[in-house]
């Protein structure tokens, strides 16, 4: 297990490195001249070159590379053309918002897919795994912002049930209850698609499960068929489901709850990158990519670390 | 996403029993419902998407200002007319072709990459297939959608830069589901005998590995092609792909969004075409894998 | 069959209703056992004795399995007419089962002290803590070294004999008046297959615990039973006490299956395997089943269907021509 770690940690440092050169690239490719900014374009070009020797900008690109990587190290993330605050300000705060909608749809995606894989697997081949099946289908093809979109206009505007969107009212700004009140439907919109799938995989992870012979000897032993589930195929299927599960919550996290913040306008990161975006704030925008590439590279690593936790026979090894 | 081992077949050639009569291969399909739906609803749309030049009644750019908004049913305008007075019907059956251009180019694009750099990966081992495969692991480590909104953003938004930054994203997922693919294929018996035989590494390649993987990856390339196809119209949707006037789906969405309450239809026809249509891709892509993958079948 | 009988089985049949017709797995089986006797139900792999054992202990699975008639009464009671959690209280407790392939029916990512425990808490009442110091005590009456170590290891970590031992002290734990041992020594080494069946002989011995023994291997039958039911494609063609069966049997399917085991009195004379495979058990035969393999077939077999008849006081054969059966046998085997 520690040689694993080790192991898995030190693989995390080309990741990084890679994931940064990435996002690095993508800036010197990105639109324009950072000199037009600083000097518009009409400067004469001595002035220009200037600056340009004066930022290191006439260094190889490897060289400006690492001396980029050193202010990101340092915590030097750059300043949001948009907003004037520091970048890595920003994304932490905004990170903690979109871990709140995050929690939501993984909640909803965990408690109805493993529910609805388990049900689909133990009634194999009947007609309720067949209506799981396709409705695991429409779930699947079902576009979140075009869901959200809907969910508005039916339960916002026709029935007035649940407000539009953000993250609280100001009427009663500091209710837990508000929150929660704002969190139902980007909630559920966001959390459909990763239900589906992890209804799929738990559904396939239990049926493989469910063929093994020590299912029967644990009836032999007078186990209720509950237990027999509960407390043993689903403890075996776990790890594919945790696996998966892990994936879809990184995906949420960074992206997946993107269209859906838009929606609902949820002040998380997906909202923050739509706006970076749209006002071309490229520091912002790169920032937050990379942030969220720090997130998903650890998540996996948790992810990794309970899958071999929870299976015995690949810790031993 | 299934787990790659689930789709490879491990017989060269077909997995069906092999048979020349055309109506009992036919038959065979009555056990894959879901090939069928799928089949059905992706060539509708793409027939829809060919005949469009034919069969729209409008011009789907050219709008008809004392027309706009006319409802669904309206006589001339079947599903009726968005806000500009364009005709529905016929934006739907254009953007069918920029949505069927943004499933399908990309999957295909990073498929052909992938079935190469996957193939060489697994075939050779060693050091091509640690740089290969670790370099993939890199970019696989990055968050996919954003991956693709940054691609996205940087280029600048248009359809072709829409399928070039989907594409990046998708060459990892397939160079890995080829590599674990041909992995397998190289320990089977007539790979041995194509060595055997004294054929190269080269020939081996091209003649017996790259073949045999194709359909399993062609399988995974159609389980991605909904997820793709909504996210990408997710990207125009927001702004980032195609731009207007164009007719597409995603986009169209956004036109109606302001006007939900009032005329609900701008904005739902368009979503529910995504729907329809990723939900062909999905039960496509379900049953290939079903077919390749006799032990999910049961 | 006397009433005091611990288990009786009467005209049982499961069928399995398959896409390719109905399967009669068990087609109409009596048998009875006496407190702490050991039976022996011998067959072929298909023949049904594995479908009998889970029968006993409700454990068919339905779909696509179903025990359409027949009696099961143990201690007395019907268990065909008992209610699942009645079914269940019975099963683990007074009604035992021990399996071919130890390690795959063990959990896998259950260590194995918790998994005897849990029987334990189970149908005990005990606390974990209790039950495994009492897992612990199970292990040693069966002679395990350092057993602390076995119950803190997961099954893949243990030897095949010493998973069996595991399901075995599981078995034990809660005192069963039965245990049903399918297959329980074929997949292991004769080695440790000898020393498995010296351990359940000594269990049931000192706790009166009666052992069904489902084998294809006439040597457990020969080591291990007092009594022998042969059966043959879903039905008992051979029911007599062991030492008969082995002197005398009055049935051509026991005839091949003795001749077909090697043995130390039979040295020098060739094994002689069974020709033919048994008949689909979805095929119906208006005849003898296995009257297409039978060296001393007649018309009549083909015909009509021989019935189980006591041929001697306690031997009872389903063959018309009982006495002919032994033909080809060395009678000193």
């Amino acid at each position: 297990m520690v040689a694993f770690l080790i192991r898995r940690i030190l693989f995390l440092v080309p990741v990084l490195l890679g994931g940064s050169a990435i996002v690095f690239t993508l800036i010197q490719l990105a639109p324009g001249d950072p000199i037009d900014v600083l000097l518009g374009v009409y400067s004469s070009p001595e002035s220009r070159q200037a600056l340009r020797e004066a930022y290191g900008l006439n260094d190889p690109p490897y060289v400006q590379y690492f001396r980029w990587l050193g202010h990101i190290l340092q915590g030097d993330w750059g300043i949001s053309i948009q907003q004037r605050v520091p970048v890595l300000t920003l994304v932490m705060e905004k990170f903690w918002i979109t871990l709140l909608l995050t929690g939501a749809a993984g909640s909803f995606a965990i408690i109805v897919g493993v529910g609805a894989g388990i049900v689909s697997a133990v009634k194999h081949n009947t007609w309720i795994d067949r209506v799981i099946l396709v409705v695991s289908v429409f779930a699947l093809s079902m576009p979140s912002y075009w869901l959200g979109l809907l969910f508005i206009f039916v339960f916002s505007v026709q029935l007035g049930w649940l407000p539009t969107g953000g993250i609280r009212s100001f009427i009663e700004p500091k209710s837990t209850l508000d929150v929660i009140e704002h969190m139902i439907m980007p909630g559920i919109v966001a959390g459909l698609t990763p239900a589906a799938i992890i209804a799929r995989v738990a559904r396939a992870a239990m049926l493989e499960v469910m063929r093994l012979d020590f299912l029967t000897a644990l009836r032999a032993k007078g186990l209720s068929e509950g237990a027999v589930i509960l407390r043993h195929a689903l403890r075996n299927a776990m790890p594919s489901i945790v696996n998966m599960t892990g994936l879809q919550i990184g995906y949420l996290i960074l992206g997946g709850a993107l269209f859906v913040e838009i929606i609902f306008s949820w002040p998380g990161l997906g909202l923050e990158i739509y706006k970076s975006v749209v006002g071309r704030d490229m520091p912002m925008m790169l920032g937050l990519v990379l942030f969220s590439t720090f997130v998903f590279v650890i998540l996996n690593l948790l992810v990794d670390i309970c899958y071999r936790i929870m299976n015995p026979r690949i810790q031993s090894e | 996403m299934a787990a790659p081992s689930d789709i490879v077949s491990t017989s060269p050639g077909s997995t069906q029993g092999e048979s020349n009569d055309p109506w009992r291969r036919l038959r065979v399909l009555k056990n894959h419902k879901s090939i069928v739906a799928g089949a059905i609803i992706v060539s509708l749309v793409v027939l829809a998407a060919l005949l469009a030049p034919v069969l729209s009644p409008y011009d789907p750019i050219e709008g008809h200002p004392i027309d706009r908004l006319k409802g669904i049913g309206t006589p001339g305008y079947l599903l009726g007319a968005d806000q500009q007075g364009r005709d529905m019907l016929s934006r739907l059956m254009w953007g069918a072709r920029s949505s069927l251009a943004i499933a399908v180019v990309p999957l295909a694009v990073a498929g052909l990459i992938g079935l190469v750099l996957g193939s060489v990966a697994g075939y050779s081992g060693r050091i091509v297939e640690t740089l290969i495969m670790r370099g993939m692991d890199i970019v696989f480590g990055l968050p996919p959608i954003l991956l693709a909104i940054a691609v996205a953003a940087t280029l600048g938004p248009g359809l072709v830069n829409l399928m070039i930054s989907l594409t990046i994203v998708l060459i990892p997922p397939m160079t890995r589901v080829t590599y674990q693919v041909v992995v397998i294929l190289k320990e089977q018996t007539f790979i041995e005998a194509a060595r055997a035989s004294g054929a190269s590494s080269f020939q081996i390649i091209f003649n017996q590995i790259l073949p045999n993987s194709v359909a399993p990856v062609i399988a995974y390339a159609t389980s991605l092609a909904g997820a793709i196809l909504v996210f990408g119209a997710g990207i125009s949707f927001i702004g980032l792909g195609i731009q207007p006037p164009e007719a597409d789906w995603g986009r169209m969405i956004n036109d109606g969004r302001s006007m939900l309450d009032l005329k609900p239809h701008v904005s739902t026809l368009p979503g529910l075409a995504i729907f329809v249509l990723a939900a062909g891709f999905n039960f496509l892509g379900d049953g290939l894998r079903d077919l390749l993958d006799p032990r999910m079948r049961l | 069959m006397q009433p005091t009988d611990l288990l009786r089985v009467e005209g049982l049949k499961t069928y399995f209703f398959t896409r390719h017709g109905v399967a009669k797995a068990v087609d109409g089986v009596d048998l009875s056992l006496s407190e702490g006797e050991h039976l022996g139900l011998v067959g072929e792999s298909g023949s049904g004795k594995s479908a009998t054992a889970l029968s006993i202990m409700g454990l068919v699975r339905d779909p696509p399995g179903r025990i359409v008639a027949g009696r099961i009464v143990f201690e007395g009671q019907d268990l065909l007419s008992l209610d699942a959690p009645a079914m269940r209280r019975l099963r683990g407790r007074r009604l035992s089962m021990i399996f071919q392939d130890p390690i795959s029916h063990l959990d896998p990512i259950m260590k194995v002290g918790d998994w005897i425990a849990e029987s334990l808490t189970l149908h005990k009442g005990m606390t974990r803590k209790s039950a495994t110091a009492e897992a612990s005590r199970l292990l040693k009456v069966l002679k395990v070294p350092s057993p602390d170590d076995v119950l803190d290891a997961y099954p893949f970590q243990l030897s095949g004999g010493m998973c069996q031992r595991v399901l075995i002290a599981t078995a034990i734990a809660t005192e069963p008046a039965l245990i049903i041992a399918d297959e329980a020594t074929s997949a292991l080494d004769v080695t440790v297959q000898a020393s498995i069946l010296r351990t359940l002989n000594e269990l049931s011995e000192n706790s009166g615990t009666a052992i069904l023994f489902t084998t294809h291997n006439m040597r457990v039958v020969r080591k291990a039973c007092s009594r022998v039911v042969v059966m043959y494609a879903g039905r008992v063609v051979e029911n007599c006490e062991t030492e008969r069966l082995f002197c005398g049997p009055m049935h051509p399917y026991t005839v091949g299956l003795l001749n077909s085991v090697p043995s130390l009195e039979r040295i020098g004379q060739p094994l002689v395997p069974m020709a033919g495979e048994p008949p689909l058990p979805t095929d119906d035969l208006p005849g003898c089943a296995f009257h297409a393999r039978c060296p001393i077939r007649k018309p009549i077999c083909e015909e009509q269907r021989p019935p189980l008849q006591e041929v001697h006081p306690g031997h009872w054969s389903a063959c018309f021509f009982p006495e002919e059966a032994n033909h080809g046998r060395d009678p000193s085997g």
